[in-house]
């Protein structure tokens, strides 16, 4: 039997929709009140999180036309209306349909194993990997916990990055997650050429590639901002570009 | 620096004097008796390898201690059996108790440097989570139960197997498992592709029921266990060697 928890992104969220996402909450909207300003205005601004009934912000999954998403909040669009995300403005230039599989909170394994389980069904044209960082673990909680799971932000799958284990052994030595990071792409990888599908990865320098002046953020003024999203859609769009069809 | 053992991991000294005791006629059923000695060699990195020497164009063996062949003289195991039918050298990366992740570690860590032409992994059990210790006193980590015996490790990897952590999440659900080894099979696969190597990959604890008319004589006979009576005897590497032979199509 196929484990359903294996392909949801939010659960606990699916077909929702939210005006509030973690970290986006309103009890950080309020604290950050008097910190927006002209570059990063979100005063009044409403937002919108719609979820689809396996748990991820964009529309119920159909097999054709589709350009996959994977990646963390960032991909995912915290802090941003949909509109604005990198994820949205490169599905419609190129005339595909959005599967955005970003979660948030979601490591290199949640990308693989989203990977894992919907390219096969959705049979994409092009994969956009953005790479969380590369510390996060995701590790499968007990059966227990999950049931208890009420709070979006609390996954079913658990990336615990304050769990004893996590601290004591797995951020000892960066070889340890440096080449676990390297194992889940080279499987992304593998299942992209398996599967006849281009991919485009977006390491985490991405974001420092960007010019400072082009980079603000968005709502909870953690998370990258509309014309930082801007420029890393244009730069996704020149990545798919230079790959040949 | 080259080593030399006459015991190792579960194949200890302590469980030889015990099975020569208490399990003398399973010992005797497999072929061992007091007088039999095992001289398991390993390489400057602690693999079960002669030398240090690295031939072109080698078999690249991967897994557990099934590949490893503990409790077998090395003409006994698959990788050996597999030089010996195709004239192909073969060097024996495998390392007792380690699971999927390790042999992806070593795999990504020495391929690029052995390029070996052909790759053979015999998987070994999912329920394992190794975490990368490069540090020599990773022992007083370890939960491995056979580590403290083991001299000859000198990979910095090891097999949690009683932590806590790894008992509330590792193996919370089978599933989860799973797809982490497939993750490790596609990786290593495209560590192989990308490396012009050609890979096999064996599943050691699956169930045999029906092969070949040679393969079957093999499996008639499997309850021959390794000195340790604990892993798989020279007849269950011979089959593997057929089954890899073929995977391979070496067999031609």
């Amino acid at each position: 039997m196929i484990d359903k928890l294996l392909f949801y992104g939010h659960k606990n969220v699916k077909n929702q929709s939210l005006k509030w996402f973690p970290m986006d909450t309103e009890k950080l909207y309020l604290q950050n009140l008097s910190k927006f300003n002209s570059e990063n205005n979100w005063k009044d601004v409403d937002i919108s999180y719609d979820f689809n009934s396996y748990g991820f912000r964009c529309d119920e999954f159909t097999s054709d036309n589709n350009i996959v998403f994977l990646g963390c909040s960032n991909t995912l669009g915290v802090g941003l209306p949909l509109e604005n995300t990198f994820a949205y403005n490169v599905s419609k230039s190129l005339n595909l349909k959005m599967c955005n599989l970003g979660k948030g909170g979601g490591a290199l394994d949640t990308c693989f194993r989203l990977a894992y389980y919907w390219l096969n069904i959705l049979q994409p044209k092009i994969v956009v990997c953005q790479m969380p960082e590369e510390t996060r673990l995701e590790l499968r909680d007990t059966l227990k916990e999950v049931e208890e799971a009420g709070d979006p932000w609390k996954t079913e799958l658990l990336v615990s990055y304050t769990h004893k284990f996590y601290r004591k052994h797995w951020l000892r030595f960066p070889e340890q997650y440096i080449l676990h990071q390297h194992k889940n792409l080279l499987a992304i990888k593998s299942l992209c050429q398996q599967l006849n599908i281009k991919l485009v990865v977006l390491d985490q320098s991405i974001f420092r590639d960007i010019k400072d002046s082009e980079r603000d953020f968005a709502r909870d003024l953690a998370h990258y901002g509309r014309k930082t999203h801007k420029q890393l859609a244009n730069i996704v769009l020149g990545k798919i570009n230079e790959q040949e069809y | 620096m080259l080593q030399h053992e006459l015991f190792y991991s579960t194949d200890s000294e302590e469980r030889w004097i015990t099975n020569l005791t208490r399990h003398t006629n399973n010992l005797l059923d497999s072929g061992w008796d007091k007088n039999s000695v095992i001289d398991y060699k390993f390489d400057s990195h602690g693999f079960r390898n002669d030398t240090d020497e690295i031939p072109k164009d080698s078999i690249l063996v991967l897994g557990c201690s099934f590949a490893q062949g503990v409790g077998l003289r090395k003409e006994h195991t698959f990788g050996s059996i597999l030089s010996k039918k195709t004239g192909i050298p073969h060097l024996n990366y495998a390392m007792q108790g380690t699971g999927p992740l390790a042999a992806f570690y070593i795999a990504e860590k020495f391929i690029k440097e052995i390029k070996p032409k052909y790759i053979c992994y015999l998987r070994s059990m999912i329920t394992r989570l190794d975490i990368y210790e490069p540090e020599e006193n990773y022992l007083s980590f370890t939960h491995d139960p056979y580590a403290s015996v083991n001299r000859a490790r000198k990979i910095p990897y090891l097999t949690s197997r009683r932590h806590l952590s790894f008992d509330h999440h590792w193996l919370a659900l089978e599933n989860f498992r799973s797809k982490v080894n497939d993750c490790v099979e596609l990786a290593i696969t495209k560590i192989a592709e990308d490396n012009n190597a050609q890979i096999a990959i064996l599943d050691c604890c699956a169930k045999y029921k029906k092969g070949t008319e040679y393969e079957n004589s093999l499996l008639r006979k499997v309850h021959i266990k390794a000195r340790d009576l604990m892993h798989e005897g020279p007849y269950k590497h011979e089959f593997w060697a057929s089954k890899f032979l073929q995977e391979l199509k070496l067999d031609r």
